[in-house]
C-alpha cells in the first residue's frame, strides 16, 4: 500500500472540526462540519478504500 | 444519560481516536514495515504491516464513518430544540418573542400557555429545513450555507406557505376546534393550505417590520435569548 500520509492529515483535520462541533453547536461550527469535514472525510475514505482495491488488485486477491 | 451527554462522549472518543491515530500513520512507512517486527496485542501477535495495515482501515474508515453518523446525529436531533434555532441570530426574535409573556403572537401564546413543552420551534416546523424530509434537509443546508456565508438579507420570508397541517396535527378533531363552527365551513380550504389559519388568529411571530435592521424592536429581539430549563427536551 501506499502511504496514507494525506488521507491522515484529511481525516485528523476534520476530526478537529468534528470536535468543535459536537462540542460547541453553533450554525458555524456546524457549517464547518457539513462543508468541509464531512467532505474531507469522504475524499480520504474514498482515496483509503482506492488505494486498498488497488493494491488488492495488484496482488491478484480481488 | 441523555442524548447530548452520549452525543458528546462518542463524539469525542472517535474524534480523539482519529486524531491520534492519523498521527501514526501519517508517520508511518508502509513500504518499509516488512523489516518491522510483529506487533503484540497481549493474546496474539501480528505482522506489522497487517497491523497497521487494519489500523489505516480503522482509522481512516471507520472512526470517520462512526464521526460522521454521530455529528450528523447531532445536527438532526439538536434542531429540535428552541436553543439550537437561536443559534443564528436571524432566528432569535421568533425564540424572544416566543418567551414574551407580554406578546400575543401564536408562537407565545402557544408557550406560555404551555400547549408545547418542549421543542416548540421543531412542533409546527417539522416540515421544512432540517427537520422534514430529505428534500427538506437538502433545503436545510441551502439555509445553512446562506447563513454561514451571510449571503441573506434580513428581515427572513418563508419561500414556502406554511401547510396548515402542522397547525391541524393538533387542533382538528378536538372539542374546542369542532364547535366553532366557521372552521366547518372552511375545513377543506384549511386542509389545502388554501387559507391560512393566521386569517383568524393573528400573527405567529415578531412582523417582518420588527425584524427589519434599524427597526425599534429590532436591538431587543435579536438579543441572545434566556432559556429556562423548560425548554430543555
Amino acid at each position: 500500500m501506499n502511504e496514507l500520509r494525506w488521507e491522515a492529515m484529511a481525516v485528523a483535520l476534520g476530526s478537529v472540526i468534528s470536535l468543535v462541533f459536537v462540542w460547541q453547536p453553533g450554525p458555524y461550527p456546524m457549517g464547518a462540519f457539513t462543508f468541509i469535514a464531512q467532505p474531507l472525510f469522504l475524499v480520504a475514505i474514498a482515496s483509503y478504500v482506492w488505494k486498498a482495491v488497488k493494491e488488492l488488485r495488484h496482488r491478484r486477491v480481488l | 444519560m441523555n442524548w447530548l451527554t452520549l452525543v458528546r462522549v462518542l463524539g469525542t472518543l472517535t474524534c480523539v481516536l482519529t486524531i491520534v491515530g492519523a498521527w501514526f500513520i501519517a508517520r508511518r512507512s508502509f513500504a518499509r514495515l516488512h523489516d518491522r517486527p510483529d506487533v503484540s496485542l497481549g493474546i496474539t501477535s501480528l505482522p506489522a504491516t497487517a497491523f497497521w495495515k487494519l489500523s489505516a482501515l480503522a482509522i481512516i474508515a471507520i472512526l470517520p464513518a462512526a464521526t460522521i453518523a454521530v455529528a450528523n446525529y447531532h445536527t438532526f436531533v439538536g434542531i429540535h430544540e428552541v436553543q439550537a434555532c437561536s443559534q443564528c441570530h436571524v432566528m432569535r426574535p421568533m425564540a424572544n418573542d416566543l418567551h414574551d409573556p407580554g406578546s400575543d403572537t401564536l408562537a407565545a401564546r402557544h408557550f406560555k400557555n404551555g400547549y408545547i413543552p418542549t421543542g416548540q420551534c421543531y412542533a409546527c416546523h417539522s416540515d421544512y429545513g432540517f427537520d422534514g424530509d430529505l428534500a427538506a434537509k437538502l433545503e436545510g443546508y441551502r439555509h445553512l450555507a446562506r447563513y454561514t456565508s451571510r449571503t441573506y438579507s434580513e428581515p427572513l420570508a418563508a419561500r414556502t406557505r406554511f401547510d396548515n397541517h402542522q397547525c391541524l396535527k393538533c387542533h382538528q378533531g378536538k372539542t374546542a376546534f369542532e364547535r366553532v363552527h366557521m372552521h366547518k365551513d372552511v375545513l377543506a380550504r384549511l386542509e389545502s393550505s388554501n387559507m391560512s389559519c393566521l386569517n383568524c388568529h393573528g400573527r405567529a411571530h415578531p412582523t417582518r417590520a420588527d425584524r427589519t435592521p434599524g427597526s425599534a424592536k429590532y436591538q431587543a429581539l435579536v438579543a441572545p435569548p434566556v432559556f429556562a430549563e423548560a425548554d430543555h427536551e
